[in-house]
């Protein structure tokens, strides 16, 4: 038999012992795609009866001169863990992300203490980090909570990268940082700021946005590992990003985007029917918004809020909107903000809102108040059946 | 007054970039070397021109599309590629049988070191193709061409 002929019987051979395994494990790793949603719990009768509002702040001193974009989880013992990110000013090389806890007995914040900075990150990850931004939480059925935050190597925001670190101790030690590849292009200007949330076999949504060439969002499949399963894009354009995702059923969703175009400026919406496989086309609501961050939160008995900020121009007022019929309509029923603070701040800024509900049916809302204090506010579904 | 590293190794700086480098480029920085070291010619001219050429093309349409240029993002076929591996497949077969063996061997071994994980990422699409060889490309493909609008003049 001539020699090619071997060749090319022994390049058959390797193309059936390399393609066979790979085709095989992509087809055997697809995700299922059908949400997880919070489980309902009954509330006494003793606390639906009595409408619960409160407002504290999470760091009694203030110790850093800046601090920004928080995050909250519930964890399994009722307590809430919060992270957010403090320094000199937003992308200062001082900023850390610190964290803290709030004990649901006692009612009070416990101390601050420091998370991660670009120091840790980067003798973790053996690659130089700048800077590092916003975080979001999640905690998974195995009662693991999921950190993921922003990391900058080279210039500015529209740099970044997702790296995330887990803890099992509810939050007293971490492990060590480990990074998402999410772009074919240095692996940058993915960002995070909506909260994660629970597939039924157990991977993550995260969703995320791009702020290089353009402004969209897009929602990445976690493996229970940490790798990265499928990406989706939510919007594209230049004018969307930073989604917050609420899973309405096991396969519908709708997602608020922030809008960073001209006016008129409102939230964007879209819905999925299809657990996040396709989106519809992003559509302007009638809430203001002034290119700022908004979140949104199903609660236990179907009821959609939206905390954001009501101006087209300013963050100084912080509002609640709320849906009772699944997104297609909405009123503003509270305003957290209007504005006002006690030291008469010029251009007072009440933005970057973080939302969950707990497994009590409390309501917790935390939000950057004037980059220096990270305000808490907390209220049950019986104060708001009162709005 | 002197340069200050804050303690931090180079090599951390150099990772910033070098941790993207996909299989394509490691083969074809490998080639480079062997040639100097040799003085000898690796690879054919026409497998070369077929590598970058098909290097131009796939970073043309997964570039523009990753960064959201447009709506569709065909990097997101690397996460669950099985529609990737049965292009890759059809045309390692095609380049064999037209004898372009290096040209086939250049699409196997990165799908190779695709299932043995060898890169941080686990999308197919970073094993074939970066930005850096891309860039490499397409000023290639641009020197040639333009060569041959010159010469045609």
């Amino acid at each position: 038999m001539p020699v090619n002929k071997y060749l090319t019987i022994g390049f058959l051979l390797l193309l059936t012992g390399v393609f066979l395994p790979a085709l095989y494990r992509g087809y055997s790793n697809h995700p299922s795609w059908s949400f997880v949603l919070s489980k309902i719990t009954p509330i006494p009768s003793t606390k639906d009866a009595l409408p619960v509002y409160v407002e504290d702040f999470v760091q009694i001193e203030e110790l850093t001169r800046s601090v920004h974009s928080p995050a909250v989880v519930e964890l399994g013992n009722g307590n809430l863990l919060a992270v957010w990110y403090g320094g000199t000013r937003e992308g200062a090389k001082d900023v850390m992300l610190y964290q803290s806890l709030w004990n649901r007995k006692k009612g009070v914040w416990g101390d601050v203490s420091l998370l991660t900075g670009p120091k840790q990150t980067q003798a973790d990850l053996h690659i130089y980090i700048k800077k590092v931004g916003n975080p979001v939480l999640l905690r998974d059925a195995s009662g693991k909570i999921w950190l993921f935050y922003v990391t900058v190597s080279v210039g500015g925001w529209s740099g970044s990268a997702i790296n995330y670190r887990t803890s099992i101790d509810n939050g007293n030690h971490w492990g060590k940082a480990n990074r998402l590849i999410t772009t074919p292009f240095l692996n940058i200007s993915t960002l995070v700021r909506g909260a994660p949330f629970l597939y039924s076999d157990g991977s993550i949504g995260l969703p995320v946005y791009h702020e290089l060439l353009g402004k969209f969002g897009e929602l990445l499949r976690i493996g229970s590992g940490g790798s990265v399963l499928d990406k989706v894009r939510i919007s594209w354009g230049r004018t969307s990003l930073q989604p917050s995702v609420v899973p309405l059923d096991h396969m519908q969703a709708v997602v608020f985007l922030r809008y960073s175009g001209h006016s008129p400026k409102r939230i964007l919406q879209a819905d999925t029917l299809d657990g996040g496989q396709t989106w519809s086309t992003p559509e302007k609501l009638p809430l203001l918004n002034p290119d700022s961050s908004i979140m949104g939160l199903r609660l236990h008995d179907g009821t959609l809020l939206l905390v954001f900020n009501n101006s087209e121009h300013d963050r100084d007022n912080l509002s609640l909107a709320r849906s009772l019929d699944s997104g297609h309509t909405w009123n503003v029923v509270h305003v957290f903000e209007d504005g006002h603070t006690p030291e008469g701040r010029i251009r007072p800024e009440f933005s970057y809102p973080s939302l969950i509900q707990d497994d009590d049916g409390t309501i917790h809302l935390l939000y950057t108040w004037n980059r220096r204090r990270i305000k808490h506010i907390y209220f049950n579904p019986s104060w708001l059946r009162k709005l | 007054m002197g340069l200050s590293f804050n303690c931090l190794f180079i090599y951390e700086y150099f990772r910033v970039v070098s941790g993207s480098l996909s299989i394509t480029t490691i083969l074809l920085l490998v080639i480079f070397l062997l040639q100097r070291i040799f003085d000898q010619r690796m690879i054919s001219a026409a497998d070369r021109s077929a590598i970058l050429y098909g290097v131009a093309g796939a970073g043309l349409v997964l570039y523009p599309t990753a960064l959201g240029l447009l709506s569709v993002d065909i990097y997101r076929l690397g996460y669950q590629p099985i529609f990737l591996l049965l292009l890759l497949l059809i045309m390692a077969i095609s380049m064999w049988v037209l004898a372009y063996r290096t040209v086939a061997m250049f699409i196997v071994i990165p799908v190779i070191m695709f299932n043995l994980h060898a890169l941080e990422s686990i999308n197919l699409w970073d094993y074939l193709i970066d930005p850096f060889v891309m860039l490499y490309a397409l000023g290639w493909v641009a020197y040639q061409n333009g060569k041959k609008i010159i010469w045609t003049r």
